[in-house]
């Protein structure tokens, strides 16, 4: 088999789920119109992540006519589907507020061959807002010009840094990897081109080769040279159509983890994976699937159960599964896992796993759910809480959990932060801000009050406010109508009241509790206690 | 097949088994036939760690946490732990503030939140299973917990060398709970004082706690006054720098 790249789109949103979390959906149920915009041009493509789509332009561009003309029309096709998402849920618009909205929805499509020139492409296009072509064959010239800094960009694209070390965090070891490479004067592609191979595997390991690949302009991993494995391909068909999801998953499961182990027992693990899901009316989902690292059992089923939800949602089949097809498309030889010395996984973390998978078996895949970065100047709606069964907690990292750069937001409450949360939809302790006279405390337009606090009841118990801070405003989303609120948030130092507490040998401040009440809608209510 | 023998012999001399047994059936078997593998304690934060004799949480016991900074107290005693590795499960804190916990210096990638039923039984075989795949679980019991699931639990925990932090949340909260655990420590932290909070004005920039340990496991009650959150706590440290766990 020839070593030369495949020509690529990729299609890239660096900022979708600021732009999803905007409109209120999920970042992957948000992203699914554009994926069917695409799918419209090209049936078959590769949805990294939220927010990037990588497909091969062989067929769909020789059917319209050239790759200008294939980018000119994936351009066109998502921006009417962006304006279609952003346009259906922001209602009416006004101007700036529209524009910061339009800035995250910020997209580039980028031809080229290979995927790391095709990410870099995208990454320009993105500037110039329109779609840009890298000519066939000139990629690997055209890419020796590209800064290193651009890797950090591209790692949806390109898949995360080392095969060997799951559970690393991907884009601080980009940031690693470019910080060095810099440092050793190496500042673009056709520096690093430039070096052997073995002094990059001497240096940075697996990854080195990687590198000096990418930076030739071929394909991360090598073509297999052995004949693969015959029987790859795995069909699974129900003897009814089957309604239940979780039902065609657990079905699934079994099949995946037989077509992983028989891969390994031949050496080689896959990269990429094409699933077909039909349903008893012939309707069909198809879609590739691309890990760097190859695929395990648990990423064909996180795999496939996104591919369910999306068909499930968006296409809406009016029967159930019969058939579930899972074909290995591109392998490699598998390098294995060797587990950490120090840091990446370990056998800890395979435990921590199979408890919460049993857990999840009990009492439900809900019941057991980890915290996810969402960003909110809300305490109680910083963290999302996602099902545990959405996410690999082997690759898991701090990164995922947390998204540091973007940290920082305006309003949010300042450090030291609450360790108990209520949103406005718990069942949290009401409460009534009332002043010396008894009557609740009330904010006007202003954001003056009415007076200052000097009881707190909480459910049934009065305590007497010792301090307080605020009150601090805030105000989201005015543009909207439908989703802008107002609210005004107090921070509260509060006593219970003398003579209803028996033990009075305490110090003053030891029966002093800090809480924050929100007052929104004319009520107030308990939005966080420092427990 | 000879050990299949021998679990089938113990396995009705041990009683009332929890359904789901797993390889939990081997752990106790290595209980029973000899002393468990001593393992190091789990680290502690430095301005927490003075205040254990053996300078971190010893596996297999019970902390009960009280006072009115237990849960963020509990982080802390957690939050080392974390760092080195171990998986921490936090079960029925459904409003916990993540943001806390990454402040007191949990790794986050490490947390884990379960929402288990409220019945006695089914709470204590769900707390049981999060047992075998964690090293720390911080717990708010449901009040309708028994004393005699309690003690279930606790023999597990020994088991398998975890460590359980058993908080007690504000009564205000609705979910009164009430302490069925025998614990082997017991951690109050109480706040003495809110600095930066006036009228009107500023806002809490810090919380000094008192934090008392005591309890039949510790031989002479230790106290000490510290700052939450510590300073030295969310200094992030990079996973190479982490020491190597020993076992």
């Amino acid at each position: 088999m020839l070593d030369t790249p495949t020509r690529v789109v990729v299609v890239q949103f660096p900022h979708w789920s600021s732009f999803a979390f905007a409109l209120g959906r999920s970042a992957r149920s948000a992203f699914e119109p554009i994926v069917r915009a695409v799918v419209a041009h090209a049936p078959l493509v590769e949805v990294t992540a939220p927010g990037v789509i990588v497909f091969a332009t062989r067929g769909p561009s020789r059917y319209v006519g050239g790759d200008e003309s294939l980018a000119a029309l994936v351009h066109s096709a998502v921006g009417d589907a962006v304006r279609a998402t952003a346009g259906d849920t922001a209602g009416a618009t006004i101007g700036s507020a529209f524009d910061a909205q339009r800035s995250h929805a910020a997209f580039g499509v980028g031809i080229a061959d290979g995927r790391l020139a095709a990410g870099i492409a995208s990454q320009h296009a993105l500037r110039a807002s329109e779609p840009v072509v890298v000519p066939a064959n000139e990629s690997s010239r055209w890419l020796a010009t590209a800064p290193v800094r651009s890797l950090v960009d591209c790692v949806e694209v390109i898949g995360a840094v080392g095969a060997g070390v799951p559970g690393a965090d991907d884009v601080a070891s980009y940031r690693d990897v470019v910080s060095l490479l810099e440092r050793l004067g190496l500042y673009r592609f056709g520096d690093v081109a430039a070096l052997d191979e073995s002094h990059l595997v001497a240096r940075f390991g697996a990854f080195g080769r990687d590198l000096s690949r990418l930076s030739r302009g071929l394909d991360r991993h090598p073509p297999l040279v052995g004949e693969p494995p015959p029987d790859r391909v795995c069909l699974l068909q129900f003897d009814g159509p089957v309604e239940s999801r979780d039902t065609v998953v657990n079905a699934v499961e079994e099949l995946a983890s037989q077509l992983v182990d028989h891969l390994g027992a031949q050496g080689v693990a896959m990269v990429r994976l094409h699933v077909v899901i039909e349903s008893d009316h012939g309707e069909r989902s198809e879609r590739m699937w691309y890990r760097s690292e190859g695929f395990s059992a648990r990423a064909v089923i996180e795999s496939l159960r996104w591919q369910l939800d999306a068909w499930i949602l968006h296409d809406a089949p009016t029967s159930g599964v019969v058939m579930v097809r899972l074909s290995p498309e591109q392998l490699i030889v598998n390098a294995g896992r060797q587990s950490a010395l120090w840091g990446g996984e370990r056998d800890g973390d395979r435990h921590a796993q199979r408890a919460v998978r049993r857990v999840a078996d009990m009492n439900g895949a809900d019941s057991v759910t980890v915290p996810a970065w969402r960003g909110d100047r809300d305490p109680a709606r910083m963290f999302q809480f996602v099902r545990s069964d959405a996410v690999d907690l082997e690759r898991r990292t701090a990164g995922d959990a947390v998204d540091l750069a973007t940290g920082e937001w305006r309003g949010a409450l300042p450090s030291p932060a609450p360790s108990l949360v209520f949103d406005s939809t718990d069942d949290a302790p009401k409460v009534r801000v009332l002043d010396s006279l008894g009557r609740a405390v009330a904010i006007d337009a202003r954001h003056a009050m009415s007076a200052d606090p000097a009881y707190v009841c909480i459910d049934d118990d009065t305590y007497d406010v010792v301090a307080w801070a605020g009150p601090w405003p805030v105000e989201e989303r005015w543009w909207d109508a439908r989703r802008a609120r107002r609210a005004v948030r107090l921070q509260l130092l509060v006593r219970q009241r003398h003579g209803e507490r028996s033990d009075t040998s305490k110090t003053d401040a030891s029966a002093s509790r800090a809480m924050v009440a929100v007052l929104e809608r004319r009520t107030w209510r308990l939005a966080a206690i420092y427990a | 097949m000879r050990l299949r023998r021998l679990v089938a012999y113990v396995r009705p001399s041990l009683g009332r088994t929890p359904v789901r047994y797993g390889e939990g059936v081997t752990t106790d078997l290595r209980t029973r036939l000899g002393a468990p593998t001593l393992r190091a304690p789990l680290p502690v934060v430095d301005p927490l760690a003075s205040l254990f004799a053996e300078g971190g949480l010893v596996r297999g016991r019970t902390v009960a946490c009280t006072g009115d900074a237990a849960l963020s107290t509990a982080l802390a005693l957690s939050a080392a732990a974390t760092r080195a590795g171990s998986w921490l499960a936090v079960v029925d804190v459904p409003n916990l503030g993540i943001a806390a916990a990454i402040e007191a210096g949990v790794a986050v990638e490490r947390i884990v939140l379960a929402q288990p039923p409220h019945a006695s039984r089914e709470w204590v075989t769900t707390v049981a299973a999060l047992v075998e795949g964690f090293d720390v679980l911080i717990v708010a019991p449901p009040a309708s917990l028994s004393a005699n699931d309690a003690r279930r639990l606790q023999t597990r925990i020994m088991a398998r060398q975890s460590v359980l932090i058993v908080v007690e949340l504000p009564a205000l909260t609705s979910s009164a709970s009430s302490n069925v655990f025998s614990s082997d420590l017991d951690v109050r932290a109480d706040t003495v004082a809110w600095s930066g909070i006036e009228q009107g004005g500023s806002h809490i920039t810090q919380r000094t706690v008192q934090v008392r340990v005591e309890g039949r496991r510790c031989a002479s009650p230790r106290e000490r006054t510290i700052t939450l959150p510590c300073p030295t706590m969310s200094s992030a440290q990079s996973p190479c720098s982490t020491p190597p766990r020993v076992s």
